[in-house]
This record gives structure tokens, C-alpha cells and sequence, in this order.
């Protein structure tokens, strides 16, 4: 069975955007983000619009609503998260439900003051434990990774000075890429003088909140050939979860996700036939910044409860031996919820990363961990 | 004092209740044995309806712990911690820590349940030092 291929990518202006928004210049809503990554999508790819045979639509807006507004009929569609939504791709081009499948994904969440903590958490109707401790002032994503950390730091001994090192890696990294919104680098002085929102993380630890889009265009090999665009496969996925006693928090203050992201890693690890020693790249889901830690312990980048060492060497920086969100991630690029991490992967593979390319890369690794649920997709290199 | 809204339901609501009665009950599946909580309509183990809502002997440590420095509820006022303690009976349950400073709790921190008033007819499970 031949692998089905990413021919077309596609990404809103996260810094101009930004700027407009803070500016209080709203140009356009969900919708309107996912068009314009769409467009740029197509154009990548060299498909048309009447190409596209299946949609699949973000979890930020509606999938019917989508369908009206960029016109189009599809013979198969579905919604979900990137990550799941690029496994979805996967299985329905493998299974012949559709050839050209758009992935699409806008979100206004800046200017449409979108809460992720409070009575009105985003993600509450799914994740039980975003709102469920409201009487004691428990809420929002962040303080459920202040928690985690708190117990990952008195467990394995991780400093503040080695947590910092990944919001000073990935702005390095952002630093070198003009579409991200935050590109001054950062030193471990800047980020131990940040100030606190869940103690014990800081403000750098945290995601941006911004407007944008984000569009893929996922085809079968046979297809992708005939394009003119460099080809990446998609070589290997793997799902694994854990949610027993999740509004307890027990897979995060127990387990810290180790034990799906170990299966998961065995998985896909077994079906590429090779490991983390050879992963070229990876691109981490990274709301937070200490998602990276737990990822890179739990697919064996580095042994348990040794991540703060790891990351203190520049492993996961420019030039070093795993780099780690080379976009400069959710952190310093753009919040797209996992959706411009792919953009990255394909970039790298495609060797359109400028300055922040890494060398010789061959294939990319994505991960993401979002309330326990690991999701793992590696992409590949493939000459034409 | 004031705090914000409990989720509704009727399992929910009757954890509530006991609430009242300073007591916090969870279901424990009279089947398998199982204690689960948030409440829940069957046992997570064996899926069995057969439960009693058993009383939790009150005490458990310290497990984790996080200081809110942004206001999320504008019935608390920030700084405060909230600390994720495990109850004897092996159930994390998530509270505030009443009789100590955020700088003095650490793990393992033996602790046990208190109950304060909250409102008119109301009543909220909380955590002292022992």
C-alpha cells in the first residue's frame, strides 16, 4: 500500500495579523482565516478547487458553515484536531473514500476573546477537568500543566533555569522565521524575571493567543507525482490514550502521559523502522512549554526524569541533536493548535525552511499529548 | 465566602448533598469494590449500577500543587493555590490548603478534610495541615 502524500500547504500572516488585531483592526473571522490558508493551500499545491473531493474542517468552526463558504461539495468529509484530522486523510485516500483532501483549519481567537480558563473555558464540553473544579478555583489548561509540572519538578528534581530552556530554544529558532509573532530572543534572565500565571509556570511557558490559519492538502502518490511539488509521505501514525481517572488528573500527576506515549513510540517506531536516534526533527504540540519534556522522556529522546539535563545541553535548539518546533511553535510562532507544526514538518522535509533549515533532514516527527491523548505522525522524504 | 458554581447533574447533585452534612461520599462499587470519582453513573471497573455512596475516612497528602497569579473567578481573588491531595482510600481529590502559606506545602504533606460554608445553602470540602 502506497502512502498517501502532503502536496499542498498553506498559512495565514500570524505576525501582520497579530499586529492588526492588538491594533484593533479585526479584518476577518474562523472562516475567513481558513480561506486564506486554503487559497495559498491550492496554489502551493497546484490543484484547483474542483480537485478537492474531501473536506476535513478544524474543531473552531463549523464543518456545514465551512463547506458553504469555500464551495464546496464533498464526496467524503469529517472534522477533528490537526493531528487527527491528518490520520483521518490518512485512512480515507488509503481507503479510497476520496483523492484530494483539504484540510482546513481558521481560528479568530484573538480578536473573538476566546477564554481558556473561567466559567467559559474553551474545551470544557470535551475535557471535563478544564472546568470541573471551578469552586475551588481550579481552571484552564495552564494551571492543569502548572500542577503536572509541580509534581514532575519535586519528583525528578527539574529546576526553573531548565524548564526555561525551551521557550529560549524555540524563540531562537522563531527568530529565524519572519511569519513569527514573537522574535526578539529571550534569555533564562528574561524568563526567571517573567511573571507567573500558574506557578510554577511563567508567562514564557505559555502559548500565544492570535488569530489564523491553516491549510493541508493531502493526496495518493499516483497523484502527488504528477504535481510539481517536492514530496513528503506520510511514512507511519499512531494513537495512543490515556483516560482512565482523567478528571482526577491521574494520567497527568501519576503517569505525566509516559505510558501512551510509550506505546505510541512502539507503534510507530516498529512500522518506519527506525528510531528516535534517527528522528530528524520534531515538532511538539506545545501549549506549554513543558509538553516537550514529557514527550521527549516518554518516545525515549532521552531517559526518565532526565529532560531538564537534556534540553539544558541545546539538544532540542538550533544545531542540536533533536531540534525541537523549528517554526518556534505554539510558544513564539503562532497558536494554531498543532495545525502550523505540520506546515513545519512539511517545510523542513520540502528544505523550504530558510535560515532555521536543518540539515540534511529527512524525515520529521510529529507528536502531540493534548489531556493524554497521543497522537504520532512521521513524515517523510520522498524524491520524485 | 463566595465561589463559584459546582457542575449540576444527578450524580453531581448528590455529592453536594452530602456535602451539606459535612461529609464527602464517593460511589464505591459494591461488585468489584472500586471507588470512583467525579460521580458516575456505573463502575469504571466492572460497569456495574450496584454502588454506595461509602464515606472517605478524611484524611490523604499532599500529591501536587499550583498558585493562581491570574484571576480566572471574580469571586477569588488571586494569589491562591489549589493542591491535588490523595485521599488514603487512593482518590485524588482537588482543594485549597486553609491553615498554611503556599511556600510551606510540599509533597506528602499530611492533610485532612474540613468543611466551609459557602454561600446561603450551600457547603464546599476543604483541606487543614494535620
Amino acid at each position: 500500500m502506497k502512502n498517501p502524500m502532503v502536496v499542498g500547504i498553506g498559512e495565514t500572516d500570524y505576525l501582520t495579523d497579530y499586529r492588526k488585531v492588538r491594533n484593533g483592526m479585526v479584518g476577518t473571522d474562523d472562516y475567513g482565516y481558513a480561506a486564506r490558508a486554503f487559497v495559498r493551500a491550492l496554489k502551493d499545491s497546484g490543484l484547483k478547487k474542483s480537485d478537492i473531493d474531501g473536506l476535513i474542517v478544524g474543531p473552531t468552526t463549523a464543518y456545514e458553515r465551512m463547506g458553504e463558504i469555500l464551495g464546496i461539495n464533498p464526496k467524503w468529509s469529517a472534522q477533528g484536531d490537526a493531528s487527527t484530522s491528518v490520520i483521518l486523510a490518512d485512512m480515507a485516500i488509503r481507503m479510497g473514500y476520496a483523492e484530494c483532501i483539504a484540510l482546513v483549519y481558521g481560528n479568530a481567537q484573538r480578536s473573538g476573546g476566546t477564554q481558556y480558563g473561567g466559567q467559559k473555558a474553551m474545551g470544557g464540553d470535551s475535557f471535563l477537568s478544564y472546568v470541573y473544579y471551578a469552586p475551588w478555583g481550579m481552571t484552564s489548561q495552564g494551571a492543569l500543566y502548572g500542577i503536572m509540572t509541580r509534581r514532575y519538578m519535586e519528583e525528578f528534581g527539574l529546576s526553573r533555569e531548565e524548564l526555561g530552556n525551551v521557550a529560549v530554544s524555540q524563540r531562537k529558532f522563531a527568530s529565524m522565521n519572519e511569519n513569527a509573532i514573537m522574535r526578539v530572543p529571550i534569555s533564562i534572565d528574561d524568563y526567571l524575571n517573567s511573571r507567573y500565571i500558574a506557578e510554577p509556570l511563567c508567562l514564557y511557558d505559555y502559548c500565544l493567543i492570535n488569530d489564523g490559519g491553516v491549510c493541508l492538502i493531502i493526496t495518493t502518490e499516483e497523484r502527488a507525482k504528477k504535481l510539481h511539488v517536492p514530496l513528503v509521505e506520510i511514512g507511519g501514525i499512531a494513537r495512543s490514550d490515556y483516560n482512565l481517572g482523567a478528571t482526577q488528573l491521574r494520567p497527568r500527576l501519576i503517569d505525566f502521559y509516559h505510558t501512551p506515549h510509550k506505546e505510541a513510540a512502539e507503534r510507530l517506531y516498529n512500522h518506519v523502522g527506525f528510531g528516535p536516534e534517527d528522528v530528524d526533527s520534531l515538532q511538539i504540540y506545545d501549549s506549554f512549554s513543558s509538553h516537550i519534556l514529557f514527550a521527549l522522556e516518554g518516545f525515549g529522546f532521552c531517559p526518565m526524569g532526565e529532560a531538564g539535563d537534556y534540553i539544558s545541553k541545546g539538544s532540542i535548539g538550533p544545531g542540536g541533536k533533536h531540534p525541537v518546533n523549528t517554526s518556534g511553535g505554539h510558544l513564539s510562532e503562532s497558536y494554531m493548535q498543532g495545525w502550523n507544526h505540520q506546515i513545519e514538518a512539511i517545510r523542513q522535509l520540502r528544505g523550504q525552511a530558510g535560515p532555521r533549515q536543518v540539515n540534511n533532514c529527512q524525515n520529521v516527527q510529529y507528536i502531540s499529548d493534548i489531556a493524554g491523548k497521543v497522537n504520532t505522525i512521521m513524515y517523510l522524504r520522498r524524491d520524485h | 465566602m463566595r465561589r463559584p458554581p459546582a457542575m449540576k447533574g444527578i450524580f453531581e447533585d448528590q455529592f453536594w448533598e452530602f456535602l451539606k452534612k459535612d461529609e464527602v461520599r464517593l460511589q464505591k462499587c459494591m461488585d468489584c469494590g472500586e471507588f470512583w470519582y467525579p460521580p458516575a453513573p456505573v463502575c469504571y471497573h466492572c460497569l456495574s449500577e450496584n454502588y454506595a455512596w461509602e464515606k472517605l475516612g478524611g484524611t490523604g497528602k499532599v500529591y501536587s500543587w499550583v498558585t493562581f497569579h491570574k484571576q480566572y473567578f471574580e469571586e477569588l481573588k488571586v494569589p491562591y493555590t489549589v493542591v491535588s491531595v490523595m485521599m488514603d482510600e487512593g482518590v485524588f481529590l482537588i482543594g485549597n490548603l486553609l491553615n498554611i502559606d503556599s511556600c510551606e506545602i510540599k509533597v506528602n504533606l499530611p492533610v485532612k478534610l474540613v468543611f466551609e460554608r459557602c454561600g446561603e445553602n450551600r457547603k464546599i470540602y476543604q483541606f487543614v495541615k494535620e
